[in-house]
């Protein structure tokens, strides 16, 4: 290692950090000043050979700050007694000055309160956001293992969070790093319980390795043998409380259905609010083999991937390393082909939350966009009210000139004048804060409403934002205060004295201000705006089928193979136009797909993607009035309709057919069947509109569907859900009724950007309402140093009207500059949000004009606010001013 | 005169101090305790033991001269004062007698 000191002049010159040196300078006593530096710089060349520069400079910098104890500092009552008083007097002039301008000390109050109060609730929000998962011991090392299905030219035909039942199982031979690896299957249903009907959703069947990946608290029962035996029953407290009104419960018996009674084996803290998945009870896994038919089928469905599963990383463990051997493993286990078409990805738990957004996630994730975007619109509103706050206090500094001037005749140097100047706005934002939190407060109840989280916000948490805010209270103060005690500490007595004294050049920078300002906020009005219509456009748009008053009914059980003569029931009832069966409805996400072969050119190829598919009968497609563009429906009547085909436009164009009547006879292979295609439907929006509609396919299946859907008309609603709901009882006595309504479904597609939407609106109306608050404030301070110019014109014959335009020229131009500055930000911004959304809205000229609208709106009514006032008095009256 | 109390630290960096005799500045301290004893201490832990000590009278100091190295700052050299050193013996006589007390086989074979 090479020393890094150079011998110039016959002594070291040292490349230790040289404000480590003038820090002890300053704090420490001066007769011990000079050996402490010396061993300091003996010890930094030891390091610097030693260890290199880089550590040795951090070393320094460490060694050098633990010198900043008692011993060594210089005493501290060695301050002057005179600079306490002086504390003492500027705090008293700043609530006198507080109190001689009450409003604009209330507009710069306000304004900040509000924005912190803002900041706050934001800062819970994302607090909680990114706390997700971490409360689990080891989140670390708990990984999620998703399946990605590829298609023959390399992309992505469909990622889904859950895998097929084998995996785990082999996984547990083949991967020695894993300490446990866990599966489960999560789903809801309806209890009957003493006749009486409970939605209980969260059920999962889990097996006994579950407790070992996931350290969730026992309050009774043994996690190592929990879910062992077939019969087993985990409940958390919230269940059991709210099945048998106690905790105890260990070792009851528990009614899951009409056949099947479980033993309680264990009760479980209920699980947080932040965790991406949240279970109510748990079950044990041998439910879940006897849906595949057994444990020797179901170590053979590598296709059916419904099974959630997370493994616990042995420590010191390399998930890359893991990684590395998946291909090997579908080698070993499925076959050599497999890694072609499928694989296998980790994702720790910790970034489940905030970062996926698989198929078929069984909750719904939060996203790490809101998170910036929401930091962001915080940030913003907080650089708004800061900014009133400089530009009111510059501006006001004129009328304080004269007091600046005879301070500094009286001796005041400039230091003391910045120190005041910044305690004024130190005590103005501590003052803020104050307010802020209280507004906060009671602000809580409301987001907590909203965003259905019960953020908890006891002693810890009040104490750790007093903590956080106190902090970022003296660096806004700081921020703040130092270009206001700058200028204003600036003033030349003999200038500020006299009586026309006009302030400083900071007008200019005010502009620039105000213009930053109000940019801020054209940028938030136009997103909202630009939101809003996104939002409206997914929710009119035509998706290809009849949406309104579709019942979409779930049969269950029994009710799936018997249902023949309950439907026909339902078409005697007026109301009741039609009903299709399925095994899935549109709102839903596709994830039931296989590989197709087909004919093209008169030879059998493999198109390149996957074809994700739908199963219907043959009055799913007419009572959705879906649009066929060629060919016709299944017919029931025709016998080799059970192996033909439906495809959509997007499934013609991707096999390569000419054209959709070119599809029709064309002999198609799919999921083990095989027959013609006999009709093309136009392209429906099944999906959710994020994403792109895909080649899809419809066929009969050999089993029955468990989805019916059905059409109503008329206004009598709940009269004919009265009469579905008889029909039902009538037929399936024992089974409970479960039913949405389709609508309904596409609506909580959208919900979190209807949520995004709203609270948009609200911090977009916030920093409109504080950025107006401040020009009002700034507009009065203009009109009222101009009042006699307004009573010289007004005499000479001004209306009130050209006096108004002349008081708010500047203000307006202002404004219209900062439109200018803010709209392209803007655009580029909603642009790159909008991208998102496979279909979506342009960005038209309409939002643009409102936004200026509304901007300008606002602005003149702050600023006319006062100058209505002005320009209507007596011109005698201003005229005597002063 | 009040016994003056005297801690571990303390009577580690005194007894440094009397070893290094006329080489006893803060750095060569330093080096001397983690070479001997392995004890890492930060330079300021062991500036503030001495400042204690020379409060307590335990150590006189003065500057040495200048010198090319530590960017020509001088070196502060200490010496171990009479009580310094009536101080050490007491201690040292006071271990003496008390392990003099102990019974044979009386601590646990290590």
């Amino acid at each position: 290692m090479e020393s890094n000191t150079t011998k110039r002049f016959g002594c070291y010159m040292s490349t230790a950090p040289k404000w480590i040196n003038s820090l002890l300078q300053k704090l420490c006593k001066p007769e011990l000043l000079e050996e402490i530096e010396g061993d300091l710089q003996e010890y930094y060349e030891l390091w610097t050979e030693e260890f290199g520069e880089k550590k040795a400079n951090r070393m320094y910098i460490w060694h050098g700050l633990k010198f900043l104890r008692p011993f060594a500092i210089k005493n501290l009552n060695s301050i002057n007694l005179y600079q306490i008083d002086m504390f003492i007097h500027y705090l008293k002039i700043t609530f006198r000055n507080f109190s001689k301008h009450k409003s604009f000390s209330l507009i710069n109050g306000i304004g900040l309160a509000i924005s912190l109060a803002c900041c706050i609730l934001i800062g819970i929000y994302l607090k909680h956001e990114l706390s997700y998962d971490r409360y689990l011991k080891n989140s670390d090392r708990i990984y999620r293992l998703s399946r990605e299905f590829i298609n023959t030219d390399g992309s992505t035909s469909i990622h889904l969070a859950h895998l097929a039942p084998p995996f785990a199982p082999y996984m547990r031979q083949d991967f020695p790093e894993m300490e446990a690896i866990t599966q489960f299957d999560v789903f809801s249903t309806t209890l009957v319980i003493d006749g009486k009907e409970h939605w209980q959703p969260n059920i999962a069947l889990a097996d006994n390795y579950f407790f070992q990946v996931f350290p969730f608290e026992f309050i009774s029962g043994d996690p190592s043998t929990a879910l062992e035996n077939p019969g087993s029953l985990v409940l958390t407290e919230k269940t059991a409380m709210r099945y048998f009104g106690k905790l105890d419960v260990l070792g009851e018996s528990f009614q899951f259905g009409p056949e099947i009674s479980l033993m309680i084996t264990g009760v479980i803290k209920d699980m947080p609010e932040n965790t991406h998945f949240s279970l109510e009870m748990l079950a044990d896994f041998s439910f879940a083999e006897l849906n595949y038919g057994g444990r020797e089928n179901m170590m053979q469905a590598w296709a059916e991937n419904n099974l959630s599963t997370y493994f616990l990383l042995k420590e010191g463990a390399s998930i890359k390393e893991i990684e590395k051997r998946f291909p090997d493993f579908f080698t070993n286990h499925m076959n050599e082909k497999a890694n072609d078409w499928t694989a296998l990805h980790t994702q720790n738990i910790r970034d489940i939350h905030l970062y996926s957004h698989l198929d078929g996630e069984t909750w719904t994730n939060g996203d790490i966009v809101h998170v910036y975007t929401f930091s962001a619109i915080g940030l913003l509103i907080l650089v708004i009210s800061i900014i009133n706050y400089i530009n009111l206090t510059t501006a006001m500094s004129i009328q304080r000139s004269k007091e600046v001037g005879l301070r500094k005749v009286m001796g005041a140097v400039r230091s003391g004048l910045v120190t005041q100047f910044m305690t004024e706005s130190l005590v103005m934002v501590f003052l803020s804060i104050g307010l802020g939190f209280i507004l906060a407060f009671f602000a809580l109840p409301y987001l907590r409403n909203f965003t259905g989280n019960a953020y908890v916000f006891g002693t810890t948490e009040i104490i750790q934002t007093l903590g956080v805010i106190t902090l970022a209270g003296i660096l806004i103060g700081l921020v703040s205060g130092a270009y206001p005690a700058m200028v204003i500490s600036k003033f030349k007595p003999i200038h500020a004295l006299k009586s026309n004294f006009t302030g400083i050049g900071a007008v200019g920078f005010r502009r620039v201000l105000v213009i930053i300002q109000f940019s801020i906020s054209s940028i938030l009005i136009l997103c909202t705006i630009l939101v809003f219509e996104q939002l409206s456009f997914m929710n009119n748009k035509s998706l290809g089928f009849d949406k309104e008053q579709m019942l979409i009914l779930f049969l269950n059980d029994d009710a799936r193979h018997n249902s023949d003569a309950f439907k026909e029931s339902l078409l005697n009832h007026s109301s009741i136009l039609s009903y299709g069966l399925s095994n899935s409805v549109p709102s839903s996400r596709l994830t039931s797909f296989s590989g197709v072969k087909t004919e093209v050119d008169g030879d059998m190829v493999e198109p390149k993607t996957v074809i994700k598919n739908i199963r219907v009968d043959e009055s799913f497609i007419p009572n959705y009035g879906i649009n066929l563009v060629a060919g016709r429906n299944f017919d029931p009547d025709i016998r080799t309709d059970s192996v033909a085909f439906i495809l959509n436009q997007a499934a013609v164009n991707m096999i390569g057919w000419t054209s959709d009547e070119d599809a029709i006879h064309k002999a198609l292979q799919y999921g083990g069947k095989e027959g013609p295609v006999i009709g093309v439907i136009e392209d429906i929006h099944f999906e959710s509109l994020q994403s792109k509609i895909v080649p899809m396919i419809f066929f009969i299946p050999d089993e029955s569907l468990q989805v019916l859907s059905i059409k109503m008309e008329g206004e009598k609603l709940t009269e004919t859900m009265n009469y579905i709901e008889d029909q039902w009882y009538e037929f399936f006595p024992d089974l409970p009724i479960d039913y949405q309504f389709l609508d309904e479904r596409f609506r909580s597609l959208y919900e979190t950007e209807n949520k995004r939407a709203q609270l948009f609106t609200g911090l977009s109306l916030v920093a409109i309402f504080i950025a107006s608050l401040g020009l009002f404030g700034l507009a009065s301070f203009t009109v009222s140093r101009r009042t006699r110019e307004v009573g010289i014109r007004k005499a000479l014959g001004a209306s009130i009207n050209q006096v108004l335009l002349i008081l708010s020229k500047e203000f307006l131009i202002l404004v219209s500059i900062s439109l200018l500055v803010g709209f392209p930000i803007a655009f580029f911004f909603s642009e790159a949000w909008l991208d998102n959304y496979a279909y979506r809205i342009t960005i038209g000229f309409l939002p643009f004009v409102v936004t200026s609208l509304i901007c300008l709106a606002m602005a003149f009514a702050a600023i006319s606010f006062k100058t209505v006032r002005t320009a209507k008095d007596n011109p005698v009256k201003s005229l005597r001013y002063e | 005169m009040r016994k003056a109390y005297i801690g571990e630290l303390e009577e580690v960096i005194l007894l440094t101090v009397a070893i290094l005799q006329d080489n006893a500045y803060g750095v060569a301290i330093g080096l001397h305790l983690q070479q001997d004893l392995n004890r890492k201490l930060s330079i300021s832990a062991i500036h503030a033991t001495l400042d204690r000590l020379s409060k307590k009278g335990f150590v006189t100091s003065h500057m040495g001269g200048a010198t090319a190295e530590r960017g020509g700052r001088r070196k502060r050299y200490f010496k171990v004062t009479a009580a310094g050193s009536r101080v050490l013996t007491e201690i040292q006589e006071v271990r003496a007698q008390l392990w003099s007390q102990i019974p044979p086989n009386a601590l646990a074979a290590i």
